[in-house]
């Protein structure tokens, strides 16, 4: 059995959300990467300015990164938007779960098949776990997929104490909250 | 058990659509009660086969609104000496009933619920968590930690019964009166003549009548395009699942309406389960898997030690709904057209207080007092006879 | 299990969604008789049939219409949300 299976909080992790038929053109102009097809991923900047933008619509925008990222702070900060573009309050709570087991922990807690994924179009999932709606970005990394996953916060404590024995039980361990 | 007729006479008295429950015990006391012996049941199946045939025979008084409880006590109070009636074994079984609550607003209802009871002489009351477990010992007051049980709505006249043997003896007691039944025998078509009933089209010909019972369940709305008549009923499949028989360990009938989950143990010691409504329209009495799964997680927080225990059988039935989980019964605009439906997933308690009142709502052409609270002109002058509270899932 | 094919997020197991009644137009509240009113507010069309239909993928709030058969339960065609100002009015059942 290996023992790489890890789930995961992160903190210090900032979140926004926008929509709007002028939403893609206002955050192009911001600087951000977006993706072009919906149900996918970009990152934007690198090492500690890397953000995250999942477009989950054709024009609904989810966008990520470490708290103090000078572009998600710009992006998030209470300046008015211009009229098309709608800011989204989202205040997910985000965790990770990666290692060899991970699609078999998801397949006892979710009905979508992430063994079938194919990584190269960086799809993002919006799926139910324990029916709890998420948002999940499937990464590639070197101990295999590692997956981040953002929820309403408030359910974040009933789907970390649902998933921790399933990890568990497949060998995995549930790590102390790290900072990414 | 009952005679066989091959033919179809030309014309009855009163023609009643749907052999369930329902219809049969309108035939029965139409012909016991109020002389009208010239009487055809119709169905396009067989008798007993739709949603009598096929639900949890869960029978209670314990509702909500005032109509609700008065009908339904009713009901209780004429089942008791059924068995007698018919000298048929009903296997009517009291066994006390319990609507778990979780949450304090839950707690709230069911006081609320127990005052109303009280206030019509209905036997409830609202009982504290170690009440639930003197009567329930094996039942995990924590639900797994998900959801601890505060407390209940005790309800002691709650009881079950075998539900073949109601339509059985139904059927029989209006067969010995002279009442004809003919199963495989499907409406297909109403006549109305200048705003009054003139008779029924069928798979086997045409019957002239000037009074039709609709006591269809889950086939109301087919039957009300027939007559032009628009109605709030909605339908959705409702699932249950039995398990294999095991040694007698719960006497009462459980229910919580936060797991979705009721039960109660046969003579024979299977478990009966249900859960709430299919989530959509759907007029099929497929199975899922999905129900199944479900509703076994949840009976697992309550019973953890029914792990090993096996489901034997799970089936569906279409429940004719109403938008305040109340029945429309009665007279209707169309002349010598009457209403018996929207019983949703409730409606088996109450198959004898309806053939009662709607016998005499089809002999004397006046609703019965007791089903004034259900008449088809609610909706259109907005008032509903809220009954949500009380009925779903507890059925 | 059955699915059903979200136009956003594809085929997803029907758990995934919410099931919001039939698409219906309302008359207008201001100059309909309350009779037409309460027939708009209570009263449905509950034989089977083909039927319009809003359904909503929880998991991403995604609202969007599917024609179905509420018999065999099989989804004919699915349709944005936009569907009812753009093309509801030529194929809805008067
Ligand atoms: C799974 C399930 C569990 C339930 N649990 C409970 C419970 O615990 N307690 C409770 O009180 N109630 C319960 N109910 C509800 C209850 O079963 C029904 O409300 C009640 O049995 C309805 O009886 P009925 O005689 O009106 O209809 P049915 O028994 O459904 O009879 C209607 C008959 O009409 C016939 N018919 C239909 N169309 C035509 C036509 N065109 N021509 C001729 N015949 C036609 C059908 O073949 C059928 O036999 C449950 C229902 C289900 C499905």
């Amino acid at each position: 059995m290996t023992h790489d299976l890890v789930l995961q909080v992160l903190d210090k992790r900032g979140c926004c959300g926008f929509k709007g038929p002028r939403a893609v053109e206002w955050l192009r102009d911001q600087g951000l990467l977006l993706p072009t097809q919906p149900n996918s991923w970009a990152i934007s900047g690198k090492n500690l300015e890397e953000v995250i933008v999942a477009r989950l619509g054709a024009s609904e925008f989810f966008i990520e990164g470490m708290v103090g990222t000078e572009i998600l702070e710009r992006v998030a900060s209470n300046t008015v938007k211009p009229s098309g573009v709608y800011p989204v309050l989202r205040e997910d709570c985000a965790f990770v779960i990666s290692g060899t087991n991970v699609d078999e922990v998801l397949a006892q807690v979710c009905s979508f098949n992430f063994a079938d994924l194919a990584l190269a179009a960086n799809p993002v999932i919006m799926t139910l776990v324990m029916d709890v709606a998420v948002l999940i970005v499937p990464q590639e990394s070197s101990v295999g997929c590692r997956y981040r996953v953002w929820c309403d916060p408030t359910f974040a404590r009933y789907i970390l104490d649902g998933l921790e024995p399933i990890v568990i039980e497949y060998g995995g361990v549930h790590r102390e909250t790290y900072y990414e | 058990m009952f005679t066989r007729h091959d033919t179809l006479k030309p014309g009855y008295d009163v023609v009643i659509i749907g052999a369930g429950g329902h219809g049969l015990a309108a035939a029965y006391y139409l012909a016991r009660d109020h002389g009208i012996q010239n009487v055809a049941v119709l169905d396009k199946g067989y008798l007993g086969g739709g949603n009598t045939g096929r639900n949890t025979t869960i029978i209670r008084s314990n509702y909500l609104t005032p109509e609700g409880v008065k009908f339904y006590d009713e009901s209780v109070r004429l089942w008791q000496d059924l068995a007698e009636d018919f000298d048929l074994n009903l296997f009517y079984s009291t066994r006390g009933h319990f609507t778990l609550a979780h949450t304090d607003s839950a707690m709230r209802t069911m006081r609320w619920r127990a005052e109303v009871n009280k206030h019509f002489g209905v036997r409830s009351e609202a009982v504290d968590a170690a009440f639930v477990k003197r009567a329930i010992p094996s039942i995990d007051l924590s639900c797994g930690g998900h959801a601890p049980i505060l407390g209940a709505l005790f309800h002691a006249p709650g009881a079950i019964a075998r539900h073949d043997a109601v339509a059985w003896g139904y059927g029989r007691g209006a067969d010995r009166r002279g009442v004809e039944i003919h199963q495989q025998t499907e409406v297909t078509g109403i006549r109305v003549q200048a705003g009054r009933v003139a008779g029924v089209e069928t798979t086997r010909g045409f019957i002239g009548t000037s009074r039709v019972l609709c006591a269809v369940a889950g086939f109301t709305p087919r039957i009300l395009d027939m007559v032009g008549l628009s109605t709030p009923i909605y339908v959705h499949p409702l699932q249950a699942m039995v398990s294999e028989p095991i040694k007698a360990w719960l006497d009462p009938i459980v229910v919580s309406g936060s797991l979705h989950v009721y039960v109660s143990q046969t003579a024979r010691g299977e478990l009966v389960m249900g859960a709430s409504l299919d989530p959509y329209e759907l007029h099929s009495t497929r199975s899922t898997l999905d129900f199944a799964e479900n509703l076994s997680a949840h009976m697992l927080d309550m019973f953890p030690f029914l792990c090993e225990v096996k489901v034997n059988r799970q089936w569906a039935g279409l429940a004719d709904m109403t938008p305040d989980f109340a029945p429309i019964m009665g007279v209707t605009p169309v002349d010598g057209f009457y209403i018996d439906a929207g019983w949703g997933t409730w409606g088996f308690k109450a198959t004898p207080v309806c053939g009662k009142t709607m016998s005499h709502t089809l002999a004397t052409g006046r609703n019965h007092e007791l089903i004034e609270g259900f008449t088809i002109d609610r909706f259109a002058r907005y008032q509903l006879t809220g009954e949500k509270g009380a009925a779903s899932v507890g059925h | 299990m059955k699915l059903l094919v979200c136009p956003l997020n594809g085929p997803r197991p029907v758990t995934e969604f919410a099931y919001g009644g039939e698409v219906r137009v309302s008359p207008d509240p201001d100059a309909c008789s309350d009779a037409e009113w309460g027939n708009y507010v209570f009263n449905r069309s509950g034989s089977p049939g083909q039927k319009y239909e809003w359904w909503c993928h929880a998991a991403s709030g995604f609202w969007f219409i599917a024609l179905r058969d509420t018999t065999t339960d099989l989804v004919i065609a699915t349709y944005p949300a936009e569907f009812v100002q753009t093309g509801f009015s030529r194929v809805r059942p008067q």
